[in-house]
């Protein structure tokens, strides 16, 4: 009979083995960390809300942006102080309202050598305006009547109508290279094919849907870019937001969730900066829809709103309450505070939190019973959650039963957007797309538009938009749109609850210069340097 | 999967194994104070429901034993309120899962044949499908409720006890009382419900509470996940998903649902693991 | 996770031998080769049922990936041109037998969103993350689980087995999510041993970040490993052929090996393979947490921009994982124990 080793030796054979394993694992968690920086050459490594599916050109808008204007460069770009500086085009004529002719830079290089010509700027037009495009910019090249080049380095644009909008259009269309394009028509911005620019960084590895590294663009046409390396990452969420940064592996978080900024502040070596957002969480009601399309109806909502409680619970107190749909600094902005505060002032007096008020309208509508309505809120976000489940307690008291249903994105879209079902009563988060004041006005009061929630709009309102198209002059701009905002106000579709922030909590070595609500719209290696 | 099923005779040496009975004391208290919660909600010092503004994500107090959470809550009445939905949610899976598991796992282990053949192959897709995954699909793409999310749990849970019970009857059927029933001439039906059921109620009853187990740490993980409930619910997996981000105000809001969820699921589990323990003792004495 | 503990005894589909006359020997390769061509079938009817169900309720959720790619500005024209594109308004029927003969040619079509082919991104998430994940914790939770059950079974009754049952009972029913948060925030933040979020550069830095992930899923298994090892080797100790042996004076190694190892064996496999599918759940809740770019946060971000091809993709690739899973448990048992083959022998 054969004597094979003895289970005790077997034993610890096995205990070895495992111990093993284990200590081999614990070995790896001693390693040195790799990626220590070296001497002067500094590295930026910033964490964002989300990343894009792919980096396509057309799938980036919103702070996607951030990332993809620092490899693909605009004609001319919005700095951070709202100003237009010219970028690939060396200079803009305005011979009219409607034209712009665009006098395109010479000897610019995209990074793989090839020439930056207009064929690469006409190119990028259509790749965002071409009908069946998939661009979120498309909606903003509809007012295009057509786009040439008029001379070896020029491009004109010709629109049907005067559009304020178009600088900021402008600012954010980086420009792509149509060869590199036409070679991969379906998948630029994925890890195998990243994109190609003139910027100051350029793409070195993509981790789909994670982590995009850039690196220096050595052979930039302008000024040498700041950092030797500038990486984005997107955490899962909340959780692992605050561990990151805990971990001090990352010298910022851009747009950092208001609900976590109390426990994101307290960690030391960061600082906060906290600018108000132009955006608006209101409560929205389809003015098309009983009982909504009843005032008093809306009017006895109005009063039922605690904003101040939601505000303290949705942002920690990170926002401005507001009575109107963009903060007031926005329109003082373009002439006299006055008229402005004067017209926000008196636009309060429908929205006061007032439950006998409220339960007074409601008596006297159409439905002084009460109803049942079932409201629904996104489930990336969830200050409006919060908000609903306040918003519930409150109306509960005047008699309406509120339910509370947290879909995704996509559920919330298609059901409030495209099929119009929900009840009508929503908790809305709308932030402007651009820069130029008119923007949220636009969004708001244009039938149709995503922004439009309430599906209102009045005759009146539609012609002050129009005249704002063609106003140049800013004080004008302002009597329209604070016009505008009164009319809306008297018919109380929506109850404005309060701005948020736009916050950035950067580390103590960096410094932050002209952080706005349009961060992303700008190079973030001018808004965070290195501290001198 | 084809083991063979071998039958043991207990030997003199065979030490019993029992679980020491501190263990099993703490268990069923758990289980009591999990049912006094359940039955008696008023015990919670507060409305588990009232929002108030002005005390937001305050840490534990004598005002609030565990403090606030982010709508100024009182964590303690929570989780009080949470024990419904955490007792009766997996109560209600475990018992639908073993009635239905029992009706088709005697039939196809009593009567064999093609029935066998047809639930066998069924339960076997059943099974290679894992539920969880599912449930998280379905419930994410159509936004169902809880509802939807509990009939999925169920559904894809029955492979193991529809197993369990077929194997149980297999080995029953031919047993010499059996026969004799059949011999007098009772209906199947009869003799499945009079004569085989009974025998098997001890493992029933151990098996409803490691079922309620497994019951309970699916359906908060699907709460986890933000699926099933509605917001704002008193759910011990839904307060540890909308809890997380706010950690380092009050780490309570989110521990204390996880701690009462983790001992709930320990205690039951230790519970059904010693009955049936038990049983399978008294199975080897027969 | 729901692995099966001392259930896992009585559980299995039987083949009873005892009860039948048996007929004609067939050979042990025949007998193996029919195996394997009944789960093929039963295989392919579960690949089927699966995508089919599954695609029947992406096509009848609300929204689209038309909203996703196209984003909130785009005009309801702009919408329609995009679902035209991808043939999303064709009948069902149609979507769906595409689908499969595209599946049948090795083509899963390519991500909506992600505009890359559905392989590419779910072998690149897969080999990438989930995968090397998976081996992580299966070696950290089975070598030691079956070490300690082994110490468990043989010293039955003392401290040592109580003060394990009692870890192991805590270890097994702990939701996966409460030991991530717990772990994560311990040895992540508190003692910084370790990288929480992401996975790394590649190579030895993503394991590194896998480290604490494998653990966090490791402490349900090796509970479980632990306990399901304990029970079957103490079934197996407390049989007439262990006394038996043992009796008649053999070697405690010969014991151990030849008895109790094999023995114990077929449960072991099987509830390994058990164990690796339902560890399929468990990821998707230990990705989130950690943010891990594997196939479980890729089927999240997938059904929340509705991308059909993708869903699609991962399911039945998901699907023949654990297919392909059951089939080599299933052969290897057959190979450790003769007595299952003799038993299919004599199975009608």
């Amino acid at each position: 009979m054969s004597h094979p080793n003895p289970p005790r030796r077997w034993a610890r054979r096995a205990l070895i083995a495992s111990t093993l394993v284990v200590g081999l694992v614990g070995l790896s968690a001693c390693a040195t960390d790799p990626g220590g920086a070296a001497s002067d050459d500094r590295e930026l490594d910033l964490l964002i809300p989300a990343f894009p599916a792919s980096w396509d050109a057309r799938a980036t808008s919103g702070f996607y942006l951030t990332a993809q204007l620092l490899i693909n460069e605009p004609m001319v770009a919005l700095a951070p102080d709202g100003s237009f500086v010219p970028t690939l085009a060396e200079s803009v004529d305005q011979p009219d309202l409607s034209t712009y002719v665009y006098t395109l830079r010479e000897g610019v290089t995209f990074t793989d050598g090839s020439p930056l010509t207009v064929e690469d700027v006409l190119y990028t037009f259509d790749l965002h305006s071409a009908e069946g495009t998939t661009s979120f910019m498309a909606r903003y090249m509809a007012g295009i009547e057509s786009v040439e080049a008029t001379a070896d380095h020029e491009i004109t644009v010709k629109l049907a109508a005067p559009d304020p909008e178009w600088p900021y259009t402008i600012a954010r269309m980086g420009i792509v290279s149509a060869a590199y394009y036409d070679e991969h028509p379906e998948s630029v911005g994925t890890p195998d094919v990243p994109q190609l620019g003139t910027g100051p960084y350029t793409v070195e590895s993509i981790s789909a849907g994670s982590k995009l590294d850039l690196e220096r663009n050595d052979d930039y046409w302008g000024a040498k870019p700041e950092y030797d390396a500038i990486n984005f990452e997107a955490p899962a969420d909340d959780n692992a937001r605050l561990l990151a940064l805990q971990s001090g592996e990352y010298d910022a978080i851009l747009q950092a969730p208001l609900s976590q900024l109390s426990s994101l502040t307290s960690i030391p070596g960061y600082n906060l900066t906290e600018v108000p957002e132009v955006a608006t969480y209101r409560i929205s009601m389809d003015v098309t829809k009983a009982p909504f399309d009843d005032p008093a109806v809306r009017r006895a909502i109005a009063h039922a709103v605690d904003r101040e409680a939601m505000l303290e619970a949705a942002l920690s107190g990170h926002g401005t309450v507001s009575n109107g749909i963009v903060p007031a600094e926005l329109l003082i902005g373009l002439g006299e505070a006055q008229p402005v505060e004067d017209a926000y002032e008196s636009f309060g007096d429908s929205l006061t939190y007032d439950v006998d008020a409220a339960a007074e309208e409601l008596a006297a509508s159409s439905v002084p019973d009460g109803f049942a309505v079932e409201v629904l809120v996104q489930q990336s976000d969830p200050a409006q959650t919060l908000m609903a489940q306040i918003l519930a307690q409150s109306l509960a008291e005047i008699g309406i039963d509120v339910s509370v249903s947290q879909v995704d994105d996509n559920t919330f879209l298609s059901r409030l957007y495209l099929d119009k079902t929900g009840d009508g009563l929503v908790v809305f988060s709308f932030n402007a797309g651009s820069a130029e004041p008119a923007n949220m006005a636009r969004s708001a009061f244009t039938a149709g538009d995503f922004g439009n929630m309430e599906q209102f709009t009045t005759p009146a309102i539609t012609e002050a938009l129009q005249a704002y198209k063609s106003e140049e002059d800013d004080a004008a701009r302002q009597a329209l749109l604070l016009q505008i905002f009164a009319d809306a106000n008297a018919e109380v579709p929506y109850v404005p609850v309060f701005h948020p922030s736009v916050a950035a909590v950067v580390a103590d070595d960096l410094e932050v210069k002209d952080f706005t609500s349009f961060w992303w719209a700008s190079r973030i290696d001018e808004i965070i340097v290195p501290t001198a | 999967m084809t083991a063979p099923a071998t039958v043991a005779i207990p030997l003199r040496t065979e030490k019993k194994r029992r679980l020491p009975p501190i263990t099993i004391s703490i268990a069923f208290a758990v289980l009591a104070i999990a049912l006094v919660m359940v039955f008696f909600p008023q015990i919670a010092p507060y409305d588990p429901n009232f929002i108030d503004a002005t005390a937001i994500l305050q840490g534990p107090s004598p005002a609030h034993l565990l403090g606030t959470d982010q709508l100024g809550r009182d964590v303690f009445s929570r989780v009080i309120a949470g024990a419904g939905t955490a007792v009766l949610a997996p109560l209600l899976l475990a018992t639908g899962t073993i009635v239905v598991a029992v009706l088709l796992g005697l039939a196809a282990g009593y009567a064999r044949g093609w029935v066998d053949g047809v639930l066998g192959r069924v339960i076997d897709v059943l099974y290679a499908i894992p539920a969880l995954l599912v449930a998280i699909v379905v419930v994410g793409v159509t936004g169902g409720g809880f509802t939807m999310a509990l009939g999925i749990l169920l559904i894809f849970g029955l492979p193991s006890p529809f197993r369990l019970f077929r194997a149980a009857g297999m080995e029953r059927v031919n047993l010499p009382y059996m026969e004799a029933a059949r011999a007098i001439g009772l209906s199947h039906l009869r003799i499945i419900f009079t004569q085989l059921l009974p025998t098997l109620r001890p493992l029933l009853v151990s098996l409803l509470f490691l079922q309620f187990t497994y019951g309970l740490i699916e359906v908060s993980s699907l709460s986890f996940l933000g699926l099933g409930v509605p917001p704002g619910s008193a759910d011990w997996g839904r307060m540890m998903f909308e809890n997380r981000a706010t950690l380092s105000s009050n780490v309570w809001a989110t521990a204390a649902p996880g701690l009462a969820l983790v001992l709930l699921a320990v205690s039951t589990n230790v519970i059904g693991d010693w009955m049936y323990n038990s049983h399978e003792m008294k199975e080897k004495h027969r | 996770m729901s692995a099966p503990a001392a259930i896992s005894a009585a559980s299995e589909t039987g083949v009873v031998a005892s009860q039948r006359r048996p007929k004609a020997r067939r050979s042990s390769t025949g007998i193996v080769l029919r195996l394997i061509l009944t789960r093929l079938l039963t295989s392919l009817i579960v690949l089927f049922v699966v995508t089919f169900v599954i695609f029947l309720f992406v096509h009848a959720a609300p929204g689209g990936p038309e909203l996703a790619l196209a984003g909130v500005d785009a005009t309801p024209e702009q919408l329609a041109a995009i679902r035209a594109a991808y043939h999303l308004d064709d009948p069902l029927v149609l979507q769906y037998f595409r689908f499969i003969s595209g599946a049948l040619g090795g083509d899963l079509g390519a991500s909506i969103t992600m505009r890359e082919p559905v392989i590419t991104v779910v072998s690149r998430a897969a080999t990438s993350v989930t995968l090397p994940l998976i081996v992580m914790a299966w070696m950290l939770s089975v070598i030691p689980g079956v070490t300690l059950g082994y110490l468990s079974a043989r010293k039955r009754g003392s401290i040592t087995d109580r003060v394990i049952l009692t870890a192991t009972i805590l270890g097994a029913t702990a939701p996966v999510f409460a030991v991530g948060m717990f772990v994560s925030y311990v040895f992540g933040i508190q003692l910084g041993w370790l990288p929480f979020l992401g996975a790394g550069d590649g190579g030895l830095d993503t394991l590194r970040h896998l480290v604490l992930p494998a653990v966090t899923i490791a402490v349900v298994l090796l509970a479980s490993a632990t306990r399901v090892s304990r029970v079957r080797f103490i079934q197996v100790i407390e049989e007439d052929q262990y006394t038996f042996a043992r009796a008649r004076g053999l070697s405690r190694s010969y014991l151990w090996t030849r008895v109790v190892l094999k023995n114990a064996a077929v449960h072991l496999i099987t509830w390994s393979g058990s164990l690796v599918i339902g560890l399929i759940a468990g990821l998707i809740i230990v990705e989130q947490i950690y943010g891990l770019p594997g196939i479980g946060t890729l089927l999240i971000k997938a059904i929340g921009s509705r991308d059909i091809p993708l869903i699609q993709g991962i399911t039945l690739l998901i699907a023949i994982g654990v297919v392909l899973i059951n089939l080599v448990v299933d052969l290897l048992c057959i190979w450790v124990d003769p007595r299952i083959r003799k038993g299919m022998e004599v199975e009608r």
